[in-house]
Parts: C-alpha cells; sequence; structure tokens
C-alpha cells in the first residue's frame, strides 16, 4: 500500500470548532470520510506490570503477551513506565534501549495472533546470562507497560 | 462560528456523561488522518552498512506526523532511523540484517501549534452496554463490512483524540510545554538533525524521537519536557493524546 487518503470524498465531514465544513481542509477537520485512522478496541489496551527475571538469557525474551487473534499483524503503540526507577527514563516508546554499546534493547514482536512485548539481549561482553552483577538496573526490577493494540494493519 | 459539532462515547457510556477521554470521537478535536501508509524492506551490503534509502515521496509541503516501526529482520531498531521533511519519508541507519519496516503518514504537519480545551475532565461510570454509535466507511467499501479496517471511524472502537501539539525551533533548547489533562498523556515526539557536513539543521526535517542515551521525554499529569543531551540544539516536536499512559485508557 502507499497513499490511501482521498481527498475530495464528500460523504460525511465534521469540522474543527472554528472552521467551515464545506471549505475545510482534511487537517481542518475533526472527521474525513476520505481518510482512514486509528482505530482501538476497548479490550485490546491496557497497562500491566511485570518483574524481570534474576537472569535473562540472550536472545528474544517474551515479557509480555498479548492475544489479539486478528489474522494480520497490527499496529500498535507501547510504552515503558520505569516503575523502580532504575534508568533515566519515565515513560519511554518501545523500542527503547539505553546500553553503549547496544546490547539490550525492549521491543515489540507483533504476530497474526499475538503482540509480543520483548526483551532482547546480546551478550557482547561474554558474561552469560544477564544478571544484577553486571546489569543492575534490569534483572528483578519492576517495569509497567501501556500497550495499544490498534485495528489497522 | 458557532460548534454543532458531534461527539460518541465508548461503548458502555453515556455520550452525555462521558468524559474526555472516555469519547471514541469528538470534533472537539482533531485525530490524525492517515495519509498513507505501507511495509518497506531494507537490504543491507553483504557484511552491514549504512544504509539510505527512500521509503515514500508524500509532497505534502510539510513535515508531516510519521510513525515508522520494525516489523522483522535486524534485531535492533532505533526510531531514529525514521526521517521525514516536507516532500518524503526514508531510512537512515546502521543494520547488520535486512530489516522490515511499517510506515505510516498522517495529514497533520509536526510543526503545529495546538491546545485543545478540556470538556469534561470527570469521568462518568458504565451504565449503558449498547452501542447506538456511528459507522464511517472508507471510500469503496460497504459499511456493512464485517472487517473493522474498513471503517474510517466507528464508534464501537476508539481514536486517537490530539490533545496538544507543539514545537520549538533550532537553538532553543529543551521543549517544556504545559497540558491540563490530569493525567500523563501517551505521546509522540520529533527531532530535527543537525547536518554537520552542512554545518547547520536540516530545514524542515525531522527524526521519530525515542529515549536512548542522547535524550530523555518526560509526561507528567501537567507537563511534558523533551531534552537532549548535547549542543547544537535541534528543533523539538510533540503530539499529546488523549490516551493515559499509566492505567487503561
Amino acid at each position: 500500500m502507499a497513499k490511501i487518503s482521498v481527498e475530495n470524498d464528500k460523504i460525511f465531514r465534521v469540522s474543527l470548532p472554528g472552521y467551515d465544513v464545506s471549505t475545510a481542509t482534511p487537517e481542518q477537520c475533526a472527521l474525513h470520510s476520505g481518510f482512514d485512522y486509528p482505530k482501538i478496541e476497548e479490550h485490546l489496551e491496557g497497562y500491566e506490570v511485570i518483574t524481570m527475571p534474576s537472569s535473562i538469557p540472550e536472545g528474544a525474551n517474551t515479557v509480555l503477551t498479548i492475544n489479539h487473534n486478528y489474522g494480520y499483524v497490527p499496529s500498535w503503540l507501547v510504552y515503558l513506565d520505569d516503575i523502580d526507577n532504575n534508568m533515566n527514563t519515565e515513560f519511554a516508546r518501545l523500542p527503547f534501549t539505553q546500553a553503549v554499546p547496544v546490547d539490550w534493547e525492549f521491543r515489540v514482536d507483533s504476530t497474526t495472533t499475538q503482540l509480543k512485548i520483548v526483551f532482547y539481549y546480546v551478550d557482547t561482553w561474554g558474561v552469560g546470562n544477564m544478571t544484577p552483577a553486571d546489569y543492575p538496573n534490569i534483572p528483578g526490577k519492576r517495569f509497567g507497560f501501556k500497550w495499544q493494540v490498534w485495528v489497522n494493519d | 462560528m458557532s460548534d454543532y459539532g458531534i461527539k460518541v462515547s465508548r461503548t458502555g457510556l453515556d455520550a452525555n456523561t462521558a468524559s474526555d477521554k472516555q469519547l471514541a470521537f469528538s470534533s472537539e478535536w482533531p485525530l490524525l488522518p492517515i495519509e498513507a501508509e505501507g511495509q518497506v524492506t531494507i537490504t543491507v551490503p553483504s557484511g552491514g552498512g549504512y544504509v539510505t534509502q527512500d521509503i515514500f515521496t508524500h509532497n505534502l509541503g510539510y513535515a508531516p506526523v510519521f510513525i515508522i516501526d520494525r516489523i522483522s529482520g535486524n534485531p535492533f531498531y532505533f526510531p531514529l532511523w525514521g526521517w521525514c521533511n516536507d516532500e518524503k519519508i526514508w531510512f537512515e541507519g546502521a543494520l547488520d540484517e535486512s530489516i522490515t519496516l511499517r510506515w505510516r503518514i498522517f495529514r497533520r504537519a509536526i510543526e503545529t501549534k495546538y491546545d485543545g480545551k478540556n470538556v469534561n475532565v470527570i469521568d462518568s461510570t458504565k451504565t449503558d452496554d449498547s452501542d447506538y454509535g456511528i459507522l464511517v466507511s472508507l471510500p469503496n467499501k460497504s459499511v456493512y463490512s464485517n472487517d473493522k479496517r474498513d471503517f474510517g471511524v466507528r464508534s464501537d472502537v476508539r481514536q486517537l483524540m490530539v490533545a496538544k501539539s507543539d514545537y520549538i525551533l533550532e537553538d532553543v533548547g529543551g521543549i517544556e510545554g504545559t497540558h491540563h489533562l490530569g493525567y500523563k498523556p501517551m505521546y509522540l515526539a520529533y527531532i530535527g538533525y543537525y547536518d554537520y557536513n552542512l554545518g547547520d539543521f536540516l530545514p524542515n526535517t525531522y527524526r521519530m524521537a525515542s529515549e536512548a542515551s542522547d535524550i530523555r521525554v518526560l509526561v507528567t499529569e501537567s507537563t511534558i519536557k523533551i531534552m537532549l543531551y548535547g549542543y547544537p540544539w535541534p528543533p523539538m516536536a510533540y503530539i499529546l493524546f488523549r490516551d493515559t499512559l499509566k492505567a487503561d485508557g
């Protein structure tokens, strides 16, 4: 896909306050039937707190799974809540990483049935599993996730 | 001009008493109209390397709000690798493996100053389980379709409603703003980029800002603040939505 909007569609338009709907541009409309919009179903939005394992193996570790069963890969917005204030962040949008060199990240893996929030770790330093001894800010710490699965693919 | 608009509550709520964030849609505030979207695979040279690849030419005449996310491939993806200006969006980043991205451009300029007023901040309790709302199908799609993707707006799903947006030009420093939502809102943030070869910022050009070692985004119940740890100070912009970060929206 590419361009999906139909600017001259005139089936249904609602202009924003202060604009005449007969002359309003798409940017000045609250709703324009020639455009699609991000849409979210009530049951596919939430906030959840997880505690990371105290020992995290190398690779993709799923920390939270949301079943959507759409049959296609939906879009999303996911934010990370640094509950224990271990990292210099408040609410970061995923994907999120801080390390230099980069050897871990929180990210989203979306499939046709599930949205997975994943912690991906690469053992760059040859220390084996990620533990508090080498990474005091992640293993065993709490993180919250605000997640939103869109209807849109 | 008077406002004769419409509002639609989320399922299970009375539109007369639902708070602003309990609405599925209101003509009081803008949504994010999707101008274009798609997927693209960025192929890396043998052994990996720095890749620049155009994704889509939009020619809107302004740098639009956009999102580029990783679908599969190269395990690390930095949102800062997604670029946008007043003509196109493109990818620029260092990859070890090929990567498939999903991209989306919205019909809204990043450089938009907007502050939507609150109408009702007091949450209502769910009292009505029926859905008496509206369906607006997309062009050439049936309003009787069972696929929710065939609709621009439906009252049984919620839309992202824009609460506020703002931007600053280069050399100002960090951007700080207040809002009146009373909760930590979901947001998108963008920063400009300093071209060391040019010796200046690229005009009207933005990247998706995400927290990493060089940037910090702070949102509270009443403020938003974006800081970049280092000079020169780029243009910065943000959008706040009527969606909570902390609990179910």
